[in-house]
């Protein structure tokens, strides 16, 4: 039963569709409980689903920065207290006063009652999910699998995420090795420690991906049909079609009562920017030799996204 | 179906044209070795028939490029990706997908085919190299030589009629090697593919290409049967350089063919013994140095030198005695745990002083110039100022202080490398698979550093599975398998034509006690008088 959600058995594209909604509901959510499952979640699914991949590898890498967000945004609300005396502080520091004359005052630390604490944990803790949902969306999303299944006019685009993804790894590899390497010349005093670390590591690093895109480009990437005059013209119209529906739509959604003009705008929207896509796409001569086919488990990681965005907007729906 | 017209290239930081005028015509189902000192410009002639020169090294071009009877000048790689096929020296670099069957449509579906069409291709395809059984498997999990299948089918299953291949042996063990060039040479002379190929390697290659392109360090370049360009050269591998030496004519390309010759030379009586000391000779010789001078012959005893990877053991605990003033050559299979013992014996001699050149050993240099580089070894190891610039000059010569070190010859990098680490003063000097990315006149420039360095006293230790270099080096060699150490003994031990790996000499004079050319008299080491030349990657 596992086995079937392993992270190779499900679309990449499912997989950033759960990120994506842990990150909305955690976006939402002002609960510690709701935010601390949001990251338990995300965890457990990683470590369920992960396979050997170099991909895959990361989670301690975003606990740590999720960590590292709550404590900085914590440390910032003791610092930055604007004087917000709380009557029983719970941490008393000194109130600092910084009189910058006509700029204003400033005032710094001070005591930090319960309340502004709670508040701060929580800021932090929803970044912190936030960062640990995109996480695992990004461990588990085969970058080459989620390449093959995007619209022909974005592929450039996400070639070059492709690109970028399989750097980051790489560079981890060429970092310790250039490490090693460097305590084996070491160095005189005065030369700065990181020159030497991250010059070699980035030129490393960056000869990896030009190999990487030269081989793409070699192997016929990036080779163009043309469109006919008709066609591009309709492509334009669609696409500024869209960007103008698109702010009047959101215009009329938040400064105005008018609400279902504007979803009926933003629908239209959407509409006219599929049109575009796929008017786009058919320059692109590319063809796909197994077509992506979504399976039952697919669609109970979709089922899963639907519950999570129901969560997340629940408020709006009451 | 490849032919350049007064093609020239150029990069602007450099003063001359890496190729100059360069006029050449190669034919369908041809198959062609590109040749030439390193930085001489090999990848880029080739990088220069399919576009990736100069859209993505930068630099400039001129004068035309024909393919197949078309224009294709200042095509970019992607528009005659359906023509030409490049595979890369790491194919594991340049994989684009996962697994086999993906990385076998990958250039078929960018050249928009029909599903059913590459249905139908992939399995010829798979059939032909055979592929079959491994379709799903994934890319990383496959050895070098399957890789580089692998990266050669995709070519030809996009439909390319030219293969062009930069250094497709150099990361491959010997077997492989053999396989990977044997495909090819069946390719061009059975299915009409032209395939072009640089190599270093090229004593493999060398008797299976119809004609070799040689480009000469001032940038000009000529194409010509083997037997032709390698005639006037004395450059080149074992059986070239023997055939040179004796006046063989013609001269012999393979080791088969130097064996006939040989026996037709009746060398049946040629004495070897006289050159070649025996492991009694050897001890005489050394009890006879530390008669003379006590305490100048030292040893460093390394001792259970091991390396584990979790619960994979790299390397049974080894024991080790090495003597100054003397090479010993670590040789194995990949994988066998050459790197893990030299790392061992790094750990181990704490009680000496060790210098250590990696097997990427430009990971040592960080700054802009030669100059800083050396200026910085002086000041971190307290030596007055030049003195690693002297070693330097002593090591190869006289390196313009100027350049960028990313822009030296592999050679003088690890040159520069060997003066910075020795600088800090060594009693030991361990180097990781010096030799790869040399070309014969390199590798004869290093031995000769290794020479000055066992002359001053240095015992050195070093990993290759490159057998002639280590012949022409080793006063001792180790042969590793699989973690194990399988036997330490005297050169002749390994490398006579009865020995566990023998030399390319050793087989074709199948004569007791000789392995190198340097036992047939003086005339090999006239060789060495060819330097390195510098130039651009």
């Amino acid at each position: 039963m596992i086995r079937k959600f392993k992270a190779g058995n499900i679309q990449p594209g499912a997989w950033w569709l759960l990120g994506l909604s842990f990150a909305v509901l955690a976006g939402s959510s002002r609960s510690i409980g709701l935010l601390l499952s949001v990251i338990a979640a995300s965890v457990l699914i990683i470590v369920l689903a992960r396979e050997k991949a170099p991909w895959s590898q990361s989670l301690r890498f975003y606990f740590v920065l999720g960590l590292a967000v709550v404590l900085i945004r914590i440390a910032f609300r003791m610092l930055f207290n604007y004087g917000a005396e709380d009557p029983a502080p719970l941490i008393s520091l000194p109130l600092i006063e910084l009189d910058f004359g006509l700029l204003g005052k400033v005032t710094l630390l001070g005591g930090i009652g319960p309340k502004a604490l709670l508040a701060a944990l929580i800021d932090g803790l929803r970044m912190a999910a936030i960062i640990i949902s995109i996480g695992m969306a990004n461990s588990l999303a085969n970058p080459r699998r989620l390449l093959k299944s995007t619209p022909g006019a974005l592929y450039e685009i996400a070639a070059a995420i492709t690109v970028a993804l399989n750097l980051a790894p790489q560079l981890i590899l060429s970092a310790q090795r250039v490490r090693k390497a460097r305590r084996l010349r070491g160095r005189s005093r005065g030369l700065r420690a990181l020159s030497s670390l991250i010059i070699p590591t980035l030129e490393d690093a960056i000869d990896q991906s030009l190999s990487l895109a030269a081989s793409m480009e070699a192997r016929g990437f990036g080779r163009q049909g043309s469109l006919t005059s008709a066609q591009k013209r309709m492509a334009r119209a669609a696409s500024l079609f869209s960007v103008l529906s698109a702010s009047i739509g959101s215009y009329l959604l938040l400064a105005t009562p008018l609400v279902a003009a504007a979803l009926y705008l933003l629908a239209l929207t959407v509409f006219a920017m599929l049109t575009t896509l796929k008017i786009t796409s058919k320059r692109n001569l590319r063809t796909k030799y197994s077509p992506t086919v979504w399976q039952p488990q697919d669609f109970v990681i979709l089922g899963l996204c639907l519950l999570v965005i129901i969560m997340a907007t629940s408020r709006w729906w009451q | 179906m490849i032919e350049l017209r007064n093609l020239t290239f150029a990069y602007a930081e450099l003063d001359s044209p890496v190729l100059k005028r360069v006029n050449l015509k190669i034919s369908r189902g041809e198959f062609v070795l590109i040749c030439g000192t390193t930085g001489s410009g090999k990848s880029t002639l080739l990088k220069a028939i399919n576009g990736l020169a100069p859209h993505f090294t930068g630099g400039t071009i001129s004068g035309s490029l024909f393919l197949d009877g078309l224009d294709r000048t200042g095509s970019r790689p992607n528009e005659i990706s359906h023509l030409v096929g490049f595979v890369n020296q790491q194919p594991e670099r340049a994989f684009v997908t996962d697994t086999v069957e993906e990385e076998l449509t990958y250039g078929m579906e960018q050249l928009g085919f029909s599903v059913a069409l590459m249905r139908q291709r992939v399995t010829e395809t798979a059939d032909r190299f055979g592929l079959t059984q491994n379709l799903a498997t994934p890319l990383a999990y496959l050895s070098g030589g399957m890789q580089q299948r692998v990266a050669i089918a995709s070519a030809i299953a996009a439909g390319a009629m030219i293969l062009l291949l930069d250094e497709p042996t150099s990361a491959l063990d010997n077997d492989a090697a053999d396989e990977t060039l044997r495909l090819l040479h069946t390719l061009a002379a059975e299915h009409g593919i032209t395939v072009v190929i640089a190599e270093h390697r090229i004593e493999r290659v060398l008797p299976l290409v119809g004609s070799v392109i040689l480009i000469d360090s001032d940038g000009s370049v000529s194409k010509a049967a083997p037997r032709e360009q390698f005639g006037k050269r004395l450059d080149g591998p074992i059986p070239v350089v023997l055939s040179r030496m004796r006046g063989w004519n013609p001269i012999a390309l393979s080791a088969t063919e130097a064996r006939e010759q040989w026996s037709l030379a009746g060398w049946e009586k040629f004495d070897a013994e006289l050159r070649n000391p025996t492991v009694a000779q050897f001890e005489d010789a050394e009890s006879q140095i530390l008669e003379e001078s006590p305490g100048s012959f030292q040893t460093l005893e390394l001792t259970r030198l091991q390396a584990k990877f979790g619960n994979l053991v790299a390397l049974q605990p080894i024991s080790l005695t090495l003597w100054s003033g003397t090479t010993t050559v670590v040789m194995g299979e990949n994988g066998a745990g050459k790197t893990s013992l030299l790392w061992a014996a790094l750990d181990a001699a704490s009680n000496y002083r060790a210098a250590m050149i990696p097997q990427v050993a430009s990971d040592l240099l960080f700054l802009k110039t030669v100059s800083e580089e050396l200026a910085e070894a002086d000041k971190y190891s307290g030596s007055s100022p030049g003195t690693t610039g002297e070693i330097l000059r002593t090591l190869v010569g006289r390196i313009n202080p100027h350049l960028h070190p990313r822009d030296l010859s592999s050679g003088q990098q690890l040159a520069l490398v060997l003066a910075i680490q020795i600088n800090k003063g060594a009693d030991l000097v361990i180097l990781d698979e010096p030799t790869r990315g040399l070309d014969f006149a390199a590798k004869r420039s290093l031995a000769k550093m290794l020479r000055s360095l066992t002359k001053e006293g240095k015992a050195v230790l070093l990993a290759t599975h490159d057998i002639e270099f280590a012949t022409l080096v080793s006063d001792s060699v180790l042969l590793l398998e699989r973690g194990h150490l399988v036997k330490h003994g005297l050169p002749q031990e390994f490398f006579c034509h009865d020995g566990l790996l023998p030399s390319q000499l050793a087989l074709i004079s199948q004569h007791a006690g000789l392995f190198k050319i340097s036992q047939l008299g003086d005339s090999g080491s006239q060789q060495s008088s060819n330097e390195v030349r510098g130039g651009r990657r």
